[in-house]
């Protein structure tokens, strides 16, 4: 895969030169899960917008371990590159209804159907990983995030999560709160730490809670790589980045990428986002 | 009754979206979905009931066990 090479290059790929295939996508998520309205959100608190409807549609409550790629229901759309191009992000945007944090990222890994009351390992991954990653496999700068789908109890415990970090270094454990007010309504997520001296995960194995949050509801666990980060000061207003001049830099996206929001908003009402971004190939 | 496959066990919700059972890794573990661990007999024990029944047939079926079983 061949690098950017300078301003020249760039301008003439987004103008359609050299194979380049400048694509901009545009997505408006509601705040609407299964056509019910979804669960207010909480300021200052990371949620998901993955099973927000709109277009594309939400995706649904993971079951099994699974890969979710670009074209799962609920990624954000984009074409993949073409030959042996490579996909790159050269700006993106986020208009929200409520102001806030907003995260694109891929997302990596998904489960679902993990219990809030049972104190037993619940497996995720496994050991040896089954699925293992297929994109960023070296695990730098992914991060996991539990993931609520139906509420858990009211009662908060601690979620240990069992690990391999970006050295792959299996056994690795990091804990969370999990339950209680503000960490158990459904679209809720919390990122799980990581042991000390670790900058990324290339496998969970498994989680477990030291005692019941007293109700099950459905939670799961949700490897990412983080691609881009848009802050909104005021709801409508927007945010836009030109990754040409800003940082990261110009993000490589991969051609299975499963590109989904999370956000941190600063209210309660969960909301309407809409967002895009231009990709260029080379 | 929603039949969840996570890796070495099943998962089993109840349709009335009261209960839940786990089989795998030697147990047969009933869990509370929404709320406390009190229910009356005439509706949510039903639920449980019928759904313990289910949950057995299709694990044991499928080959997953439990202690005693």
């Amino acid at each position: 895969m061949a690098a950017l090479t300078d301003l020249s290059d760039l301008i003439n790929r987004l103008t359609g030169g050299n194979n380049g295939t400048p694509e901009t996508q545009f997505w408006q998520k509601v705040p609407r899960v299964s056509g019910v309205a979804a669960t207010a959100t909480i300021a200052g608190r990371m949620a998901s917008a993955w099973q927000y409807d709109g277009y594309p549609a939400g995706g649904a409550t993971p079951t099994s371990g699974a890969i979710p790629t670009r074209t799962t229901t609920g990624a954000l759309t984009f074409t993949a590159p073409g030959g042996t191009r490579e996909k790159f992000m050269v700006s993106a945007f986020v208009s929200p209804q409520v102001s806030g944090t907003y995260l694109l990222y891929d997302r990596l890994y998904h489960i679902g159907g993990l219990s809030g009351t049972s104190t037993a390992d619940q497996t995720v991954q496994g050991s040896p990983a089954s699925p293992a990653l297929t994109r960023n496999t070296g695990g730098a700068g992914n991060i996991a995030f539990y993931e609520i789908y139906a509420q858990v109890g009211g009662t908060s415990t601690t979620l240990t999560m069992t690990y391999t970090n970006q050295a792959g270094t299996s056994g690795q454990t990091s804990t969370i709160n999990i339950g209680g007010t503000g960490f158990r309504e459904a679209t809720r997520i919390q990122r799980i730490p990581l042991a000390a001296g670790d900058t990324g995960i290339q496998a969970v194995e498994k989680v477990k809670l030291t005692a019941s949050t007293l109700a099950a509801g459905n939670f799961g666990i949700t490897i990412a790589q983080p691609l881009a980060v848009l802050t909104v000061g005021l709801g409508g207003a927007g945010a836009w980045r030109d990754y040409t001049t800003g940082l990261p830099g110009i993000p490589a996206i991969n051609a299975d990428a499963c590109l989904s929001l999370a956000f941190i908003p600063t209210g309660t009402a969960a909301p309407e986002v809409w967002a895009g971004a231009t990709f260029v190939e080379k | 009754m929603q039949v969840i496959v996570l890796p070495g066990s099943f998962v089993y919700i109840a349709d009335t979206g009261d209960w839940r059972i786990i089989v795998g890794g030697g147990l047969f573990e009933i869990q509370p979905q929404v709320g406390g661990l009190a229910y009356s007999s005439g509706v949510n024990l039903d639920n449980l009931a019928a759904l313990v029944v289910a949950a057995k047939a299709h694990a044991t079926a499928n080959g997953v066990n439990w202690s005693g079983n």
